[in-house]
């Protein structure tokens, strides 16, 4: 259900705000981090990013959309991380088919490499346990002047692969639909960003170097008045994002919470159009600008 | 094994070409049992001279002097070093954690094509020459008779362990509890005379590297795997001459 | 037995025997007595020492019965003999080493040999007692061997062989002592042919044990029983001259003519034997570099783990050093003799260490080029072990120190 929930809001949210994908290529050096050792369901299998990335020049999304979790040793925990399993296509027989790597069915001990294995890599200091750093790169998410670059190494200091991936952000690349109203709703960047965990989302100027408010005007359409132009140009101008974010306006739409009587008490407009900041919110005309009244 | 008696006195005058075909399948046995080759460790010269040297199959198979000839075939590429057979191993027979009876070796191959890595497991070759056996001064380990595995006496080992040193397959040490050599005896009292079918190592490997069974029986797997020519078999330190029952193919 | 090759009635031996027994010790046991008390104050502390050694081997020996010959002892799995079986191969090799030259005079009649004969004898019994008491620590259940040695018998094991023949060979040598000891020659002389038949068989019995070990490519092959028996008789000449210098010392004597005569011919039988063993030990380095699995071995010996055991102590103190001051003794300057025999008890201890470990080193699955099994083993012996070899030591020279004063300096008179 929740899921349903999240998909709706991201397709109604792509309508409104920037849409881009974000799109990560190995090439452009990846930190391949440690072996992942395999205990079950036998002890052991070494499974090397560095192989598999640098020599074999395999992007992240190849293996971490659908077939790997990117949390280390995930999938030894489900039932089903069998041979059997391999010779079926899945997991690592995805690519050890025979065809695009050697099949899993031969050369057993080229990725079983067994108790001594195993003690030699924990005697060695490589545990069953990885160091991504993700790409060097910084990934652009959008476009234009207002696209965030963010960067991967400055976050995998202190966060794993799994932490964002691939829960909160599919390893697809060039799929990734990032709004902000998902990320104001906990989603994406805003599981973290919400004031506790990390900075909050109403310091735009963060990530977004150059804050791309709308060009467009917002358009209040109102029962039985004309509509309510609120142009984010003319009051970027006067104030930061921060003064009107997240108070006194959440940033998503609140249909049919907004009206005169909320206005008037101090709420939405009102906070500032009392007279004293602003100019009142009993000049109808300045807002309401077509009103016949 | 029994010596048929022969007239050497009759055999000389006999012609050459008197000689009965029965006379010669008895004297190319005769043959054999004094070069010693009846089985173990030269099965494999035997597979390939099996028309040279018998008159028929069926007295090829009559070569396994014990029934059941009980034997190990072990595919050692399949062999993952999961360690699984030695922790079976271990529970079965109460071998102790500073021994073992079975263990995995590691072979590093940095020039190889793909796998680099092989993974051999050993245990008691049960030999049917069997160097310890002979080495015992008190009888203390012996061949059974009946099945041919090379079994303890625990309370008749006086600890010298000149056993240890005449194994060729380092199969053996010395068990502090015992308070005697301890060896692998193909889990006969835990297993097999209870009426199970595999060693405890066979039965818990997860890949099929231990392939257990009675190499008299032409039936059995093992039986099937040695008496074969497309694959290459082979024993471990076959120059010993101890003849093991215990033979490797890679997979 | 004796009495089965000599015609003579067992009543009439045991009346002699009595009666011998009463006039030469059981009677004087006052002079005995006597004359241990004569020694100066350094062989109290040699003997004080001695035994001090032996009391303190004793108490880390039913220490390592207590806690495990695995946890006192530094062998393992991959090398289960280590010092006290190659000092247990020391002893008796002395052992037999000194039967057999002994016997050269009392039993083949060279009377130049007859000296020496009683100290020999004597301390070929005390040095299989120290070698039986040294492997008695080395083996998990020495009192299970009395038992099934006897009810459990396996005719092709050399080790049961070795070790009966050497039981019989312990016996046979006391009673000839014994009866050396009452002037019974005749008699001495068969318990000392039985001796050394069974001496002999016993210690090319001890030698086939690694000769017939068909895994370990080192030893296996007829050279070590005949390399075993040659060894004896050098390790026998050079305990001799050892034995017969220090007992002087110990007793503060000059040596008579018969007695410098016979440190002659033992010393130039030394030297021939030394000259043996050298040609032995030329065609195992030889012959070992063109065996592929005896090449590793001899490579650790030449210029590896083993060198300085090797050149040093079985080269130089074992045979060159000791061939050479031989030589320059022309066998007449007794201390030098001395000294070239210390050197050779010393180097022929080694020479064991390394025969035995050398031997083990090569891995049983070294040829299959596993990781595991990649390198030579080696071994490096216990605090527990070396104290168990000191008690073999220390019992010797406890021995040998009462044994020169009760026995009065083991004269014998020549007939």
């Amino acid at each position: 259900m929740k899921r349903l929930i999240f998909l709706i809001m991201l397709v109604a949210a792509a309508a409104v705000l920037f849409v881009q994908s974000a799109s990560i290529n190995a090439d452009e050096g990846v930190s391949p981090g440690g072996d992942i050792l395999y205990t079950k369901p036998v002890k052991s299998v070494v499974f090397s990013h560095r192989l598999h990335v640098e020599d074999k020049g395999l992007s992240c999304d190849m293996c971490h959309s659908g077939l790997f979790d990117a949390s280390a040793l995930r999938a030894q925990e489900k039932g089903d991380f069998t041979m059997e399993s391999l010779y079926k296509g899945k997991y690592c027989g995805a690519c050890h088919d025979g065809k695009t790597a050697f099949a899993s069915n031969t050369q057993c001990a080229r990725c079983h490499i067994g108790v001594k294995g195993f003690n030699a890599a924990q005697k060695g200091g490589n545990g069953p346990g990885m160091d991504l750093q993700g790409p060097k790169d910084a990934i652009a998410i959008g476009a234009g002047d207002s696209a965030v670059r963010f960067s991967h190494w400055s976050h995998t200091k202190s966060i794993k692969c799994d932490g964002c991936h691939s829960e909160l952000f599919p390893m697809k690349r060039g799929k990734t639909t990032i709004t902000m109203g998902a990320i104001y709703q906990g989603k994406f960047c805003g599981a973290c960003h919400n004031g506790k965990r990390a900075f909050p989302v109403g310091d735009c100027a963060k990530c977004h170097k150059i804050m791309p408010a709308p060009k467009e005007d917002l358009v209040y359409k109102v029962k039985d008045l004309s509509p309510v132009r609120f142009s984010h140009q003319f009051h970027r101008n006067l104030f930061g994002c921060k003064d009107c974010h997240s108070k006194p306006f959440a940033m998503k739409q609140t249909p049919g919470r907004m009206n005169m009587d909320a206005i008037n008490s101090g709420k939405y407009c009102g906070a500032c159009h009392n007279g004293k900041k602003a100019f009142s919110a009993a000049e109808c005309t300045k807002c309401h600008i077509d009103s016949k009244s | 094994m029994k010596f048929k008696k022969m007239d050497i006195g009759n055999l000389k005058e006999d012609g050459r070409k008197t000689v009965s075909l029965m006379e010669r399948r008895e004297f190319l046995k005769i043959g054999l049992m004094i070069t010693g080759v009846f089985a173990g460790g030269t099965v494999l010269s035997l597979a390939s001279n099996m028309n040279k040297v018998f008159a028929s199959s069926e007295e090829f198979r009559k070569k396994y002097p014990y029934k059941p000839h009980y034997s190990m075939v072990i595919l050692e590429g399949r062999c993952i070093d999961c360690e699984r057979c030695m922790e079976a191993c271990a529970k079965t027979n109460d071998v102790p954690d500073y021994g073992y009876r079975t263990t995995i070796l590691e072979k590093d191959v940095p020039d190889a094509i793909g796998r680099k890595r092989e993974f051999i497991p050993v245990l008691c070759n049960q030999c049917n020459n069997p160097p310890c056996v002979r080495a015992c001064p008190t009888k203390a380990t012996y061949k059974d008779k009946q099945n041919g595995i090379v079994m303890m006496h625990y309370e008749k080992c006086i600890g010298c362990k000149t056993c240890v040193l005449a194994c060729p397959y380092n199969a053996r040490y010395f068990n502090e509890e015992k308070h005697a050599i301890d060896k692998c005896n193909f889990c006969f009292d835990t297993r097999l005379s209870k009426g199970e079918k595999l060693t405890a190592c066979a039965a818990a490997c997860p890949a099929g590297v231990r392939i257990f069974g009675d190499l008299s029986d032409s039936g059995s797997e093992v039986y099937n795997l040695i008496h074969q020519l497309e694959k290459p078999v082979w024993v471990n330190r076959p120059e010993v001459g101890a003849k093991p029952n215990v033979f490797y193919m890679k997979s | 037995m004796p009495n089965d090759i000599k015609p003579v009635k067992v009543s009439d031996i045991m009346k002699d025997v009595a009666s011998s027994f009463d006039s030469s010790i059981a009677s004087n046991w006052y002079s005995n007595i006597v004359g241990f008390l004569s020694g100066n104050k350094s062989f109290y502390v040699l003997l004080g020492l001695s035994g001090l050694l032996v009391f303190a081997a004793a108490m880390t020996a039913l220490n390592a019965i207590n806690i495990g010959y695995r946890h006192a002892y530094g062998v393992s799995r991959e090398v289960p003999w280590g010092i006290l079986i190659s000092t247990y191969i020391f002893f008796v090799v002395t052992s037999t080493g000194l039967c057999i030259i002994s016997s050269i005079g009392h039993v083949f009649g060279v009377k130049d040999f007859l000296p020496i004969a009683k100290r020999s004898v004597f301390l070929s019994v005390v040095t299989i007692f120290a070698g039986f008491t040294v492997i008695f620590f080395d083996i998990e259940n020495p009192l299970r061997m009395a038992l099934y040695n006897v009810i459990s018998p396996n005719l092709t094991s050399n080790i049961w062989w070795m070790g009966t023949l050497y039981g019989a060979y312990m016996v046979f040598m006391a009673v000839e002592f014994i009866f050396l000891l009452i002037e019974k020659h005749k008699i001495a002389m068969y318990a000392g042919l039985a001796g050394l038949i069974s001496g002999i068989a016993a210690h090319s019995n001890l030698g086939a044990i690694f000769g017939m070990l068909h895994g370990r490519e080192f030893w296996y092959g007829p050279f070590m029983p005949i390399y075993f028996i040659a060894s004896a008789m050098m390790s026998g000449c050079a305990a001799i001259i050892f034995f017969t210098w220090l007992g002087y010392r110990v007793n503060n004597e000059r040596m008579d003519k018969p007695m410098e005569r016979a440190m002659e011919v033992v010393g130039k039988l030394c030297t021939v034997m030394i000259a043996v063993l050298m040609f032995f030990t030329v065609w195992k380095l030889i012959i070992g570099s063109v065996a592929p699995a005896k090449y590793e071995v001899i490579k650790s010996m030449l210029h590896g783990h083993f060198a300085v055991n090797f050149w040093v102590f079985e080269v130089l103190m074992g045979m060159a050093a000791p061939f050479v001051l031989f030589l320059l003794s022309r066998w007449r300057n007794l201390n030098m003799m001395f000294v070239a025999s210390s050197l050779m008890v010393v180097g022929i201890f080694f020479m064991r260490f390394d025969l035995v470990i050398a031997g083990e080193a090569v891995p049983s699955y070294y040829e299959l080029g596993v990781k595991e099994y990649s390198h030579l083993l080696s071994y490096s012996p216990s605090f527990s072990e070396i104290m168990i070899v000191s008690a073999g030591m220390g019992i010797v020279a406890m021995s040998f120190l009462l044994g020169e004063k009760v026995f009065k300096g083991h004269k014998t008179e020549i007939h």
